[in-house]
């Protein structure tokens, strides 16, 4: 039930069902009423002209004069009778009850010779089918007749039950017909009610994607508070997230500058207080960068030119290293990726300067993709390199390379964990063919465009 | 060469103020964004030390207000802030170096005297005017190879001719490069130093332009 859709579907079939059942229930039962009410009236005319035909004859009997119409009062067994009561004398018989008796209570008696061909030993086997009979009765004074006579006239109900049957077939047909045309336009209208949702979601996937900042469109008058409140959760998100970095700023700034200014004041010889100094700063920025990570993948993605973006650092790392000469080949001209700015930055500056610290003079990059998939990253040095059982160590939180060289140790750790952890991508270590120091290849996945 | 050093912190702007001075630098210091924006608008300065976090305003406003204002001397950013995208925004202010805290004063100061010799336009360490050489490392100062014996402000004095070769340079802007805000300036006493290092030169490799100043040249007069 977790579907909006389904939801909104069952609840209206099951309340379609429910409606239909009634209605159906009502009409075949109303329709079962008219029938009985119909076959009454009928039986009823019959019995009035089964009184109109009467004569009272000479021994105070009753004769019929003329036959009453219907052909199924003389055949035998077939359920329409009429009987003549005279208390409880019987004055006169339909001939189709053959060998049978109305009681007084209106009980159908008799009718052994129902049994008579019957070769089976089993009583309660019948020729002939029992038949339901509906009954009517009429007491009536003849003139020259002491008591009142009752006149009885049964018809069988096999014939008004076979159009109820009937009816109630056409009924049901026709409701099951309307009960699924119903629930079709329920799922219509469900769709089409849902769609501004729908609408909604693939907006949202457009965000994710960095398509979007906002959702842009106008919604429905229900919808439109929801999309507002997204909109200003985007929003409240971007400056939380900023805050954040704002925080980790001002924590650096607090506790770095007092370092630096005890490291100024240290002498050469104070070796204890010197690494106890080492130590600190090792601590800040280990917890620093752990802070930064924190705000990782948070901040607000949009479509980054992985060629713009390092193009642009390279200007920087020229005034940073100006005696490191860095060679850019880029068989694309632009490779999209789905990231924050300051990660990708973060990403392409310390690989950069990484291989700045490391090497000798000679930097090569290189940026391709792979079948508008992936995008490979390689930034090669000519430093020493790293024999393959250093290369997984480097990853290990905090290790150094060269414990001479300044830095943290933690570059190519934030760009692994970056990359590898928040981007879905791959960062691998090996000897550089070109160069002979290390070459550090990333892969991204493209942004789709 | 007179470096403006703006920082928030009184015991670090001290520290670098003094290390800045034994390496021969003339040394302004401010305290706050506000006063150091002024200080870098009205003073000519030949290089900045900017924090970023700095109280009234901060380090990136008061850099992007000097560069719309067209002042080039070059900026070199020192702050605690350490991320990628603050050293990015930092150089898009139009920062020309950036070194983060806690820092090693040689290297503040190595840094400091290469952009100073970039924004010259010299690659090396050493800058040459036919037989005088300079080593802006060691600040020595060497002519036809040996050593000459000179003061600090001699020293001050001719590393900028050398800084500015051809160049007519005022008494006046020679006062502002040479001497910090807190000096008792005497524009007189400039030319008691020029006679001084003619005479320890025994060239006359500075000439005097007549009306406006002085010019550190080959050619003959």
């Amino acid at each position: 039930m977790n579907s909006l859709a389904v939801r909104l579907f069952l609840s209206a079939t099951i309340w379609i069902i429910l409606t239909l059942f009634a209605a159906g229930f009502l009409l075949s039962d109303l329709n079962k009423k008219s029938n009985l009410a119909a076959f009454d009236d009928r039986l009823n005319l019959l019995l009035e002209t089964l009184i109109g035909a009467s004569r009272v004859d000479s021994s105070d009997g009753i004769t019929v004069v003329s036959p009453i119409g219907d052909p199924r009062f003389s055949q035998p067994y077939s359920g329409w009778y009429w009987q003549i009561n005279s208390g409880s004398k019987t004055l006169s018989r339909s001939r189709s009850m053959w060998d049978q008796v109305f009681t007084s209570d209106k009980r159908l008696i008799g009718g052994r010779s129902q049994f008579i061909d019957n070769v089976s030993s089993d009583k309660d086997q019948r020729v002939i089918e029992k038949k339901e009979l509906h009954v009517v009765e009429r007491k009536i004074s003849f003139p020259g007749i002491s008591s009142p006579l009752v006149f009885l006239v049964s018809g069988d109900t096999e014939e008004y039950k076979d159009n109820i049957d009937e009816f109630d077939r056409t009924l049901s047909t026709t409701l099951i017909v309307l009960g699924v045309g119903l629930m079709i336009a329920v799922y219509l209208q469900v769709n089409y009610g849902l769609l501004p949702l729908n609408k909604i979601k693939q907006a949202l996937f457009k965000i994710r994607n960095g398509d979007e900042k906002k959702l842009k469109d106008q919604y429905p008058l229900e919808v439109q508070p929801l999309a507002t409140e997204i909109n200003d959760l985007l929003n409240h998100n971007e400056k939380i997230v900023d805050r954040a970095k704002t925080h980790v700023g001002n924590l650096a700034h607090v506790l770095k500058t007092p370092l630096a200014v005890i490291s100024n004041e240290v002498n050469e010889s104070d070796k204890v207080l010197k690494n106890q100094i080492i130590v600190m700063k090792k601590h800040i920025d280990r917890y620093l960068k752990k802070a930064h990570l924190d705000s990782v993948g948070k901040a607000t993605k949009e479509k980054i030119d992985i060629v713009k973006l390092t193009k642009k650092m390279l200007n920087i790392f020229d005034k940073l290293y100006p005696n490191k000469k860095i060679t850019l080949d880029h068989s694309i001209k632009s490779a999209f990726i789905f990231s924050s700015l300051e990660d990708m930055e973060e990403v392409i500056g310390n690989l950069i300067e990484n291989a700045c610290k490391y090497g000798n003079s000679k930097i090569f990059i290189e940026i391709r993709n792979i079948n508008e998939e992936e995008l490979i990253f390689i930034v090669s040095d000519d430093g020493i390199g790293l024999p393959i059982e250093e290369m997984n160590k480097v990853f290990a939180r905090g290790f150094r390379l060269d414990e001479q060289k300044p830095g943290t140790g933690l570059g190519l750790n934030i760009v692994k964990d970056i990359v590898e952890t928040y981007y879905k991508g791959e960062v691998k270590l090996r000897k550089s063919e070109k160069l002979g120091g290390l070459e550090v290849r990333i892969k991204l996945p493209l942004s789709k465009v | 060469m007179r470096i403006l050093v703006i920082e928030d912190d009184p015991n670090l702007n001290n520290q670098i103020k003094l290390s800045l001075e034994d390496s021969g630098y003339s040394v302004d210091i401010a305290m706050d964004g506000e006063e150091g924006h002024f200080l870098g608008d009205t003073e000519p300065y030949d290089a900045v030390v900017l924090d970023l976090g700095l109280p009234k305003i901060d380090g990136i406003t008061v850099l992007e207000k000097w560069r719309k204002q067209n002042k080039n001397f070059p900026v070199l950013i020192l702050t605690a802030r350490d991320q990628w995208s603050d050293k990015v925004s930092g150089f898009d202010a139009g920062a020309d170096d950036y070194v983060t805290k806690p820092f090693q004063m040689e290297e503040l100061i190595a840094r400091l005297r290469a952009l100073i010799r970039r924004s010259a336009g010299h690659a090396t360490s050493d800058i040459e005017c036919g037989p005088l050489k300079i080593d802006t490392k060691t600040n020595k100062v060497f002519l036809n190879g040996t050593k000459l014996k000179l003061t600090s402000h001699e020293y001050k004095i001719i590393e900028y001719f050398l800084h500015h070769q051809d160049k007519v340079i005022s008494r006046t802007e020679l006062v502002e490069h040479i001497y910090d805000q807190d000096f008792d300036r005497d524009s007189n006493t400039i030319e008691v130093f020029i006679g001084r290092l003619r005479k320890k030169m025994g060239l006359n490799l500075i000439k005097t332009e007549r009306g406006s100043g002085y010019r550190l040249s080959l050619e003959k007069e």
